[in-house]
């Protein structure tokens, strides 16, 4: 460690005793000057946010004063840069810290939950016992003592973004804006956002859990819209990338590759043709179309939908829902991808959970409550977007195992129908199972041959029928260095999804000219 | 001390640091919430946070910082970060905070309620547990299957700024979601209703209850609309997302992109005209009224299209500037030095004709009630996935589960024939019944 003056000591006296998250600002300004080793050994003053175990302890007891049969504590203090480059000018620098902790106590018919951003030992046992208080139990399950968790480290990064210099950042968001302006010739606005983030997690529980994680995540966007004087056609395109990385994602897709792939769907939407529509063969694309298992499927499978009995999978365990070509996993574990995490924000390490195995339902994905609720094995689910909200069950890393059919096969045997290979989002009605994605870019296939790009295309359907009617699996099973984020219940949780080429029999496809 | 001096304190070393213009914003924030299912409170949470964003300018660069803790040792430090970074950004002659000239406040707007703001938790939890029990007596069919979630907020909000500007509200926000499922033919089914309000007054559960049913009960015996080009009818709570489009449009950041897709400029026609766009932050109880924005400058009511005519940007300080007019008062914070632009309480006027009436006048359509694909960036296309009902010779045929509705956006927007009088702002942005003369359609099977 390199002339370290930042200690446990330090964040003690200039953090937690002020209350303020000082001594986060402190670590930027020593990590971003230089100044200190900047990989996990020098980051992990902030375990526990200078509380030790007998003191995290002490609030679980605290919490469970008044009964309760479980308490958590989640604590979280991250740091974001941010800047933006429209070609000419660098035009959102800024900075962004998050500090606070939440207690969370559970009795047999509900939970309480408090959410507080005074650090105080006073605003922490505060909490603790208004929380303990609003949970009015007879039963009272004390704290065990503290173990820390070993979890293999998904992060490879040894380097967080935020420690980088400003000036390296924008040579690389120089590079994405100058490679689509020189990819497409019909480019007359790119726009490149780029941020990163090192986020401290700490996650203490009744049961004896204790456990930190330090996240690194790094996440760019880049805009283009294009206009053919020729034509008067005008076409926009975007496409964003990142995960649990530092700089080093950009020697893995380089900005010229980045800038690029968003000028080639700026492209496609400025000479796309216009789609046909109505029930057509679909041909979905690796990596990206994953979409489908994490809109049609994934959502239905997430468990406090099926304890209330909401979804169109409730009460499916073991039934075939699903062709037999499907095979799909819920997989926090897979390195660096942006809805990778070493445990979820329940303290439980995150696991490969099979949801279908060969068109059967396996399995829902759970957070502690809904795993306690329906007497199921903890799968890692329990996610939240920050220590203000209460975790909930969220995928992770959603994807469809490969079959053994190559991709070009796949596309040969369709006579006359759409190929979609990147997508803007979708959505679903987790009740009736019906859903949407919107490829932004997709083509026609005619005698078997990917032909024309088509306009802005819309996908329908039923998750339970489509994933009946999926006739082929390709053998290139791709995950999505797509940033991914999840929305549920007004909380963003960043996810990753992936698939092989895939056929789809038959799908309703909406479009501008029939 | 004070948060109004916590925001004074920070201008002043902003300024003493070399900041020529600085604004300091101070966001306190309380929330308490609940969650009920089957009679049961499952969760009660409350939740405090403060926010603190300082932007500074100088030599016509800017930055910004946010951080949600906000005391006086932390603010050395937030401002000698944000002044750090000024050396790193872009020189842009717009770049600035507000003028003095343009800083101001409105009156009172009737939208922080005290009753609303010190209720319990615990009466929290009893009004949600009581929306429940009004949505199973008003159908018993969907006994064990109904979720309410009620969130209750108050915000406090600071801001001081080098244009002399002084400044703090609190308001508050009560957001009732209420979900109620039933099993319906071979599927279930799930009606969902939100009421927004800023009292306590206004939280009407007979109104949530019989919203949820409105959403539950038709949709028996769905089957697939025709495929081909039809009129579309869109319900309020649809036809707002069209509101919020034409906003969007009409909103500066926007103002490169829109132009250069063609969507529309200042003093043309962008839409049919029998559409008139408002907004206005200063209308009493309003869910997005505000007596100054997050740049200290008092918003008026403004038309923003008048008669299918872009008549009025909504703008922040920077596109004011940078599209030589002034700020409407629609600035808010984000982390870039430019700040955002978000609408306050905008609508769709209300035009003469009767909802019944529009669907009874219809040979053959859609009457769409809900959106189910999410909100896309501008763009020269509309293309949606919706649910509602197949209207045949002016009356409900049957109901869609989920139908595919696209057109070129400038033709959809001209090709508004007629608008409904049923609006009812009862949220931030609002819509009456608008009728499309023609889109194209393909409905799942």
């Amino acid at each position: 460690m390199r002339d370290c003056k930042f200690s446990r000591r330090n964040f003690l006296q200039v953090g937690l005793a002020a209350g303020t998250g000082l001594a986060l600002w402190e670590l930027y300004r020593l990590g971003f000057s230089n100044q200190i080793d900047r990989n996990a050994a020098s980051l992990q003053a902030f375990t526990g946010m200078g509380l030790d175990q007998e003191q995290l302890r002490k609030l679980l007891d605290i919490a469970l004063e008044g009964g309760g049969e479980y308490a958590d504590i989640f604590l979280e203090t991250s740091l974001s840069s941010y800047l933006g480059f429209n070609g000419e000018q660098f035009q959102n620098s800024g900075l962004e810290s998050i500090s606070g902790a939440a207690i969370r106590v559970s009795t047999r018919d509900g939970t309480s939950f408090r959410a507080v951003t005074d650090l105080s030992w006073k605003g922490l046992t505060q909490a603790a016992r208004e929380a303990g208080a609003a949970a009015r139990s007879d039963v009272r399950l004390p704290p065990t003592s503290l173990k820390p968790l070993q979890t293999p480290n998904l992060y490879s990064s040894t380097s967080p973004a935020l420690f980088e210099a400003i000036t390296e950042k924008q040579q690389l968001l120089n590079r994405v804006v100058e490679s689509a302006r020189k990819a497409y010739e019909h480019a007359s606005i790119a726009i490149a956002n780029y941020r990163d983030t090192l986020r401290f997690l700490t996650v203490a529980t009744s049961d004896g859990v204790f456990a930190h994680d330090t996240q690194p995540l790094l996440r760019f966007f880049i805009t283009v819209a294009a206009v053919d004087p020729n034509t008067g056609k005008t076409g926009f395109g975007y496409f964003n990338g990142g995960g649990h990385y530092g700089l080093e994602y950009f020697q893995r897709h380089t900005p010229e590759q980045l800038g690029q792939r968003a000028a080639e769907i700026t492209r496609s939407q400025l000479e796309g043709v216009a789609a046909p529509s109505g029930q057509l063969p679909v041909v979905l694309g690796p990596a990206y179309s994953g979409v489908l298992m994490h809109e049609a499927v994934g959502h239905g499978l997430e468990a406090d939908v099926n304890v209330k009995g909401y979804s169109a999978y409730s009460g499916r365990i073991g039934e075939l829902v699903a062709s037999p070509l499907c095979t799909i996993y819920d997989d926090g574990r897979r390195e660096n991808l942006n809805g990778s995490i070493n445990f979820d924000d329940e303290g439980v390490p995150s696991s490969r959970t099979p949801l279908i195995e060969r068109g059967r339902l396996t399995s829902y994905m759970h957070s502690r409550e809904t795993a306690a609720k329906m007497n199921a094995p903890l799968t890692g689910n329990g996610r939240r977007q920050s220590f203000s909200y209460p975790p909930l069950p969220r995928m992770t890393n959603t994807y469809l195992e490969k079959g053994e059919t190559p991709s070009e096969e796949i596309i040969r045997s369709v006579k006359y129908g759409i190929y979609a290979r990147t997508f803007a989002g979708g959505s679903v009605d987790i009740t009736t199972g019906d859903f949407t994605f919107i490829p932004t870019e997709a083509f026609l296939i005619e005698k078997g041959r990917i032909t024309a790009p088509l306009n802005k295309v819309i996908l329908l359907g039923n998750g339970p029928e489509i994933m009946n009617r999926l006739v082929m699996v390709g053998d290139d099973l791709e995950m999505s260095d797509h940033l991914w984020d999840c929305g549920k219940q007004g909380q963003m949780v960043p996810v990753t999804v992936g698939t092989p080429t895939i056929k789809i029999e038959t799908m309703t496809v909406g479009a501008n000219n029939g | 001390m004070a948060d109004l001096d916590l925001a004074e304190a920070a201008l002043r070393l902003c300024q003493k640091r070399g900041a020529e213009q600085a604004e300091a914003l101070l966001i306190r924030h309380q929330e308490k919430a609940t969650s009920v299912f089957n009679q049961k409170v499952q969760f009660s949470g409350a939740n405090e946070t403060t926010r603190m964003i300082v932007r500074v300018f100088r030599d016509h660069r800017g930055a910004v910082i946010h951080g949600n803790v906000a005391t006086e040792e932390m603010l050395e430090t937030l401002v000698n970060q944000v002044i750090g970074i000024l050396p790193h950004t872009s020189q842009d002659k717009y770049l600035g905070a507000a003028e003095s000239s343009e800083v101001g406040a409105n009156g009172p707007l009737g939208i922080f309620d005290e009753r609303l703001a010190q209720l319990p938790i615990n009466q929290v939890e009893e009004i949600a547990l009581a929306a429940e029990q009004k949505i199973a007596e008003h159908d018993k069919r969907t006994e064990n299957l109904i979720t309410t979630n009620l969130q209750v907020q108050t915000q406090i909000v600071n801001l001081r700024t080098s244009a002399g500007f002084s400044g703090s509200y609190q308001h508050t926000l009560a957001t009732l979601v209420a979900n109620a499922a039933m099993d319906q033919a071979d599927r279930k089914n799930l009606g969902t209703a939100v009421t927004v309000t800023r009292s306590l007054d206004g939280l009407d559960l007979n109104k949530t209850a019989e919203r949820v049913m409105q959403e539950l009960t038709p949709m028996i015996g769905t089957r697939p609309a025709p495929a081909g080009e039809f009129s579309v009818l869109f319900a309020p709570t649809s036809a707002r997302s069209i509101a919020a489009m034409l906003l969007q449009m009409c909103s500066g950041p926007a103002t490169l992109f829109v132009e250069t897709l063609k969507l529309g400029k200042l003093n043309e026609t962008v839409c049919s005209p029998h559409l008139t766009v408002v907004d206005d932050a200063t209308k009493k109880d309003g869910i997005g009224s505000a007596p100054f924005d997050h740049e200290g400058v008092k918003p008026a009511r403004k038309l923003v299209i008048e008669k299918g005519v872009f008549k009025d940007y909504l703008l922040n300080s920077y596109y004011g500037r940078s599209l030589q007019r002034g700020s409407t008062g629609n600035a808010v914070a984000t982390g870039d030095a430019r700040f955002g632009v978000r609408y306050s309480n905008a609508y769709i006027e209300p035009g003469d004709a009767d909802p019944d009436d529009m669907v009874a006048d219809l040979k053959r359509g859609f009457l769409v009630i809900r959106f189910l694909s999410p909100s896309m960036p501008l763009s020269t296309n509309f293309t949606q996935a919706a649910t509602g009902f197949w209207i045949e010779d002016g009356k409900v045929a049957y109901p869609v589960r989920a139908a595919a509705i696209a057109a070129p956006l400038r033709e959809m927007l001209e090709g508004v024939v007629a608008v409904g009088k049923d609006l009812d702002l009862d949220a931030a942005i609002g819509s009456p019944t608008l009728l499309v003369n023609k889109m194209n359609i393909s409905s799942l099977m």
